[in-house]
């Protein structure tokens, strides 16, 4: 038997009836906004966040100005930092003045029921051809369930760290107490086991620096320290350090200035040591690591140079990422949790620097950070 | 006031450790008698009137212990007439030292783990360390 093809427009209507029903259900709000600041669509999410019974109750309204006062007489609004954020910090508006894409994660305390939620507002303008604002595609994406977790995973770390932290005090305490007693006094021996106990302390603690770093960094809690400080001599206490680790390795510095650094010398030492740490492990068959220090008016940088095995491109991609490895051509991996250089990266943006890889599989790679250098310092330079 | 000035010239300093771990109560005395300090330890808190006795030329107290939280006691001795002289360090192995040493109103923070010649840097400024007012 024979079945009539539906006509065309009457699929069409289905279909976009389809698409409607999708849109409105959606877990994320949605809203377009006109260059004028019209309301040309909403879902039911969109109207719900916004403070609208239904869609309906929403488009009615039909301006951006009459929506943002009711936003702000339903909820407080606060950014991640905890400031008030206030109506004029519209992404919206912003994204139709400035037709570029505006994202704020904000907190929501609703006045009445005293419900807290979180969510991120992205404003997405779409232009045509010319360049001229089509509308604005708007969308509140609920995360209030990721934040628990994170402030959750937040207090864990702390409170891991305090429970950990508290044995090696101990431990650490009793190994300098012992050393100090043996001073210059007999069984080379022990203090050779007493140093050891000492350097394996060092790493439990670094462990769980690192680790607290990461948890930090993920909640937007990292700061550093600002001092001035000679960066040539931070890098030269470094590689003495460093030096011990694998004497096999000489470690050669290409220097010539003493460079003034107003910046955080303890997280800048960590950088150096990662990246030191780093060019050891993966270049055993090599002997030899080259540290270059240059400047420009501007900045100094720094170049570790290892002659190991090196990353691949796709591998390049990867390697700043919370966890990630690089393994061997066998597959096989090597030792470390794989944090040293998201935290690295972390430290040199804090300072308003970036780090960045040079490298070719099986010749080595070159990793170089680079730190600005303030308007007062570069005259010294 | 005359009465410290007294002490600081003639005798041992006095330090009083607070924390409810028996293991750092141990190191704590064991590191500070090795420079001879006079060390009490104490796992517990028995208000103002107990440490106005005691006297100590500084305290060492953890953050949270047998039940107490240490910046409403750090409050509680710089609020004190009695006791507002005695430099108070906050001794913790919270990540967050710093804050919780302005939070108690403290005088300096020693975070866990520690190196011996920093705990001995420390005691040697705050318990020779006479108030201003």
């Amino acid at each position: 038997m024979k079945t009539r093809a539906r006509p065309v427009s009457e699929s069409i209507l289905a279909h976009n009836k389809e698409l409607d029903l999708t849109i409105e259900n959606l877990p994320i709000g949605v809203t377009l906004f006109a260059p004028d600041g019209k309301v040309l669509f909403t879902n039911m999410q969109g109207a719900l966040y916004l403070g609208y019974s239904s869609s309906k109750d929403l488009l009615r309204k039909k301006d951006l100005d009459s929506m943002r006062s009711r936003l702000f007489e339903k909820y407080i609004i606060k950014n991640e930092a905890g400031d008030l954020f206030t109506a004029d910090e519209s992404p919206v508006a912003r994204a139709i003045q400035e037709k570029k894409f505006h994202e704020y994660t904000a907190h929501f305390h609703d006045r009445k029921t005293g419900k807290e939620s979180w969510a991120i507002a992205r404003a997405n303008p779409v232009l045509d051809t010319a360049g001229e604002l089509i509308m604005v595609v708007y969308s509140l994406t609920d995360i209030s369930e990721q934040k628990i977790l994170q402030e959750r995973n937040d207090s864990f770390m702390s409170v891991a760290s305090h429970e950990i932290n508290t044995p090696v005090t101990t431990i650490k305490a009793l190994v300098q107490i012992l050393q100090k007693q043996l001073e210059g006094g007999a069984d080379p021996m022990l203090r050779d086991y007493l140093t050891r106990m000492g350097h394996q302390i060092e790493q439990l603690q670094k462990l769980v620096r690192d680790l607290l770093d990461v948890s930090k960094i993920r909640a937007g809690k990292f700061e550093i320290e600002r001092k001035t400080f000679t960066f040539e001599a931070l890098a030269k206490e470094v590689i003495k350090n460093c030096q011990v680790i694998s004497p096999k390795h000489k470690i050669i510095l290409r220097s010539k200035h003493g460079t003034k650094i107003d910046g955080d010398r303890n997280n800048l030492g960590r950088v150096f040591i990662n990246l030191i740490v780093n060019a050891i492990k993966y270049s055993s068959q090599s002997n030899k690591i080259i540290i270059t220090i240059t400047h420009t008016n501007r900045e100094v940088r720094v170049g570790v140079q290892d002659f190991g095995i090196g990353i691949s491109k796709s591998n390049q991609e990867k390697i700043f990422q919370r966890f990630f490895q690089v393994g061997n051509t066998s597959g096989k991996t090597f030792s470390g949790l794989g944090i040293g250089l998201y935290i690295s990266e972390r430290i040199v943006l804090e300072h308003g620097g970036r780090l960045w890889i040079k490298s070719a599989v099986g010749k080595g790679s070159t990793f170089f950070f680079s730190l600005p250098l303030q308007k007062t310092m570069r005259k010294k330079v | 006031m005359k009465r410290k000035a007294i002490k600081y010239i003639s005798g041992r300093k006095k330090v009083l450790v607070i924390d409810d771990n028996a293991g750092i109560l141990f190191i704590m005395q064991e590191a500070l008698q090795l420079k001879d300090y006079e060390v009490e330890v104490s796992e517990i808190y028995r208000g103002v009137a107990a440490i106005e006795k005691s006297a100590p030329d500084m305290i060492y107290l953890d953050i949270s212990f047998s039940g107490h939280d240490g910046r409403e006691v750090a409050r509680e001795l710089k609020g004190d007439l009695r006791t507002k002289h005695i430099p108070i360090i906050i001794l913790t192995a919270y990540p967050n030292a710093q804050e919780l040493m302005y939070e108690a109103q403290a005088d300096a923070y020693l975070a866990k783990p520690f190196e011996l010649e920093r705990l001995w840097d420390i005691t040697a400024k705050y318990s020779a360390w006479v108030p201003l007012v």
